[in-house]
């Protein structure tokens, strides 16, 4: 049941991609980029995260907003006629399927006070503070952790940072590259 | 560039900051090296350092840290730590058969208190602490150098850096 609902998202979000990467309409593509988002959103609920989709949906929200503000400048698209109603009905449609799923998220996360450690006996979390000094040597716990058992994750955060500071990079760049061989032509 | 125009803040704050950047570069360096023992690490070292080098920028002028660490450097040391990462994980590959398996540790196993233990952790935090520094002040000194100047009633993006160089060929 869960993987057949799961299969669907992805191919949702495949389709969400694919539109965002087509389309001529600047707004549309951001938005179809939160569509993807707030589906992985739900994936991550369904598996069984709800730490992580709320996380994910917290920066969705953010990453769309500064989009669009970041893009409504280049076309901007005004609606003169009266909201409709089928428009409102499906907006309060949404809302409450959110409504529930935000509902099963609240209920999915553990109890204040006790962790999964302390439910489930086999959890990973138990077998690094019982060798974790052991087995790597490290005296600081989370070091042995982040660098050692979780290694690729650190080094994916590392490559996102990477990628986050040569974007900054190319966004501030004074000329593009064709400008400079022109004027360099000129000169000549 | 003309001797007289000062450049950076006041003496008060250039005099504090000759005696406090080596202290917290020092912190620094304690920060990463023992990462695997204390509560601290490659990331908060890196950041620490890359504070150094804004705090120069801030009371000395840029002129004084782009003499020694400039947007290339900087870039340089970025990338070859992140690819150094990258390598060292992929030799664990080779000795102990499994992607970013702890390989030294597994030929001399250490569980002491030292700064010599636990392997490959302490190299790893240093090379990440390398990276986050450089990369933290590119982003720095990228937005410090940028301008906005109109020329010809346009609004242009230009390198403050570049014509200093310009500016000094003439």
């Amino acid at each position: 049941m869960i993987e057949s609902i799961v299969a669907l998202l992805i191919l949702f979000m495949i389709i969400g991609a694919i539109i965002a990467l087509e389309t001529k309409d600047l707004l549309s593509s951001v938005i179809s980029v939160g569509a993807i988002g707030i589906a992985a959103s739900i994936c991550f609920l369904l598996v069984g995260a709800p730490d992580i989709a709320s996380t994910q949906l917290v920066v969705e929200v953010l990453t769309v907003i500064i989009l669009i503000k970041a893009t409504i400048r280049h076309d901007l698209v005004t609606i003169d006629e009266d909201r409709e109603f089928f428009g409102l009905s499906v907006t309060l449609a949404l809302l409450f399927v959110f409504f529930l799923f935000g509902l099963k998220a609240f209920w999915a996360l553990p109890e204040f006070g006790a962790p999964a450690m302390e439910r489930i006996s086999s959890a990973p979390s138990n077998g690094y503070i019982e060798s974790g000094f052991k087995q790597t040597g490290s005296g600081n716990i989370l070091m042995a952790i982040l660098l050692d058992y979780r290694g690729l994750d650190t080094f994916a955060e590392l490559c996102v940072l990477f990628a986050g500071i040569w974007g900054a990079f190319a966004i501030m760049r004074v000329y593009s590259r064709k400008k400079k061989t022109r004027s360099n032509n000129e000169k000549k | 560039m003309k001797k007289n125009k000062q450049s950076g803040m006041s003496v008060i704050v250039q005099n504090t900051t000759r005696m406090v950047e080596g202290l917290i570069f020092l912190f620094g360096i304690y920060l990463t090296v023992y990462g695997h023992l204390t509560p601290s690490g490659g990331f908060s070292g890196g950041i620490v350092f890359a504070c150094v080098f804004i705090l120069m920028t801030l009371a000395f002028g840029k002129n004084s840290v782009l003499k020694f660490l400039g947007k290339t450097t900087a870039y340089i040391f970025n990338c070859s730590a992140a690819l150094l990462f990258l390598i060292i994980a992929a030799c664990g590959c080779l000795f102990n058969g499994a992607f970013f398996s702890n390989f030294l540790e597994k030929m001399f196993p250490s569980a002491n208190f030292r700064i010599f233990s636990a392997g490959l952790i302490p190299v790893y935090n240093i090379i990440i602490a390398v990276n986050i520094a450089a990369g933290l002040f590119m982003v720095f000194i990228i937005l410090a150098v940028r301008r906005v100047v109109e020329i010809n009633g346009k609004r242009r993006l230009i390198s403050t850096e570049l014509f200093d160089k310009t500016e000094r060929k003439r």
